[in-house]
């Protein structure tokens, strides 16, 4: 997968693994609340994206314990993830930034534009 | 720990995967589903689970991700696929109830068994216009959505669509 076509579930599931390696409960509620509540990922697309991100080497399983007799498997960022994920961050924030610009010039270009 | 019957439902779901791939991530994605259901007091699973399940599963047959299809094509293939579930239910409709009887009864037996339902010949009367009602609930969705602009009400008449096509299964 190129970056250019990274989408919001993808982007989403690296962000939440970011700060550390965490099983997919934790991560289906980590994503909700990055995106403020927009995104709720089901858990069969959860665990799709992430055999496809394990297969693509931006992710990888790091441990697993079992709980109240489910199994729970952590995953983790490679550094290949880190620097997918950082591309994407640097992408996305140069994109938000020429917007934010053109909508400030159609707001304010001395006071009169429809 | 014993299996609940929530855990024996998610486990069912989970055959539409290849046994490799439930061998590899069966028990943590029961897991997950079951973490999600205690948080959300889900005692059955969701008719969004079951399709999302199903619907990976057969991607993990085909040894393909849904993510690698573009979402624009996934949903023109669903609402195909409900299209075409409708116009056989209303073709086997009209077969069933509106065209001659093409087994007469012979020799003492009663064509349809005794399955027959109100005014209709068979019980299929009940069962065949749930997928039309499904597709004319997901056109009423999406007429509204190109209104409103509001995915809410798409995913309301997908939801029942769902739950109707659930009650013909």
């Amino acid at each position: 997968m190129g970056i250019d076509e990274m989408r919001e579930p993808t982007f989403l599931v690296l962000a939440a693994l970011a700060d550390g390696a965490k099983h997919g409960y934790a991560l289906i509620h980590d994503i909700a609340a990055i995106s403020e509540g927009r995104v709720t990922l089901r858990a069969g697309t959860l665990y799709a994206a992430l055999d496809r991100l394990t297969g693509e080497g931006l992710v990888r399983q790091s441990s697993e314990e079992v709980v109240d007799g489910r199994l729970r498997r952590y995953y983790d960022l490679t550094d290949t993830g880190a620097e997918v994920l950082a591309a994407q961050v640097d992408r996305l924030r140069s994109n938000a930034a020429a917007a934010e610009r053109r909508l400030r010039s159609r707001l304010h270009p001395g006071g009169a534009t429809a | 720990m014993t299996q609940t019957r929530l855990e024996v439902a998610y486990r069912r779901l989970l055959r539409r995967y290849p046994s490799r791939w439930r061998q590899d991530h069966g028990d943590e994605l029961v897991a997950t589903l079951l973490d999600l259901a205690d948080a959300g007091g889900r005692t059955r699973p969701s008719p969004a689970d079951v399709v999302d399940l199903v619907a990976h599963g057969l991607a993990a047959r085909l040894g393909a991700s849904l993510g690698l299809v573009p979402v624009v094509v996934r949903h023109r293939v669903a609402i195909l696929a409900l299209a075409s579930l409708a116009a056989l239910s209303t073709d086997l409709f009209v077969i069933a109830e509106a065209l001659p009887d093409p087994w007469p009864a012979y020799a003492g037996y009663m064509a349809g068994g005794g399955l027959t339902f109100g005014p209709f010949v068979t019980i299929g009367a009940a069962i065949y216009p749930l997928p039309v009602a499904a597709l004319a609930a997901v056109q009423g969705g999406v007429t509204i959505l190109m209104s409103t602009g509001k995915i809410t009400h798409l995913q309301a008449a997908l939801d029942t669509s769902l739950e109707l096509l659930r009650a013909s299964a």
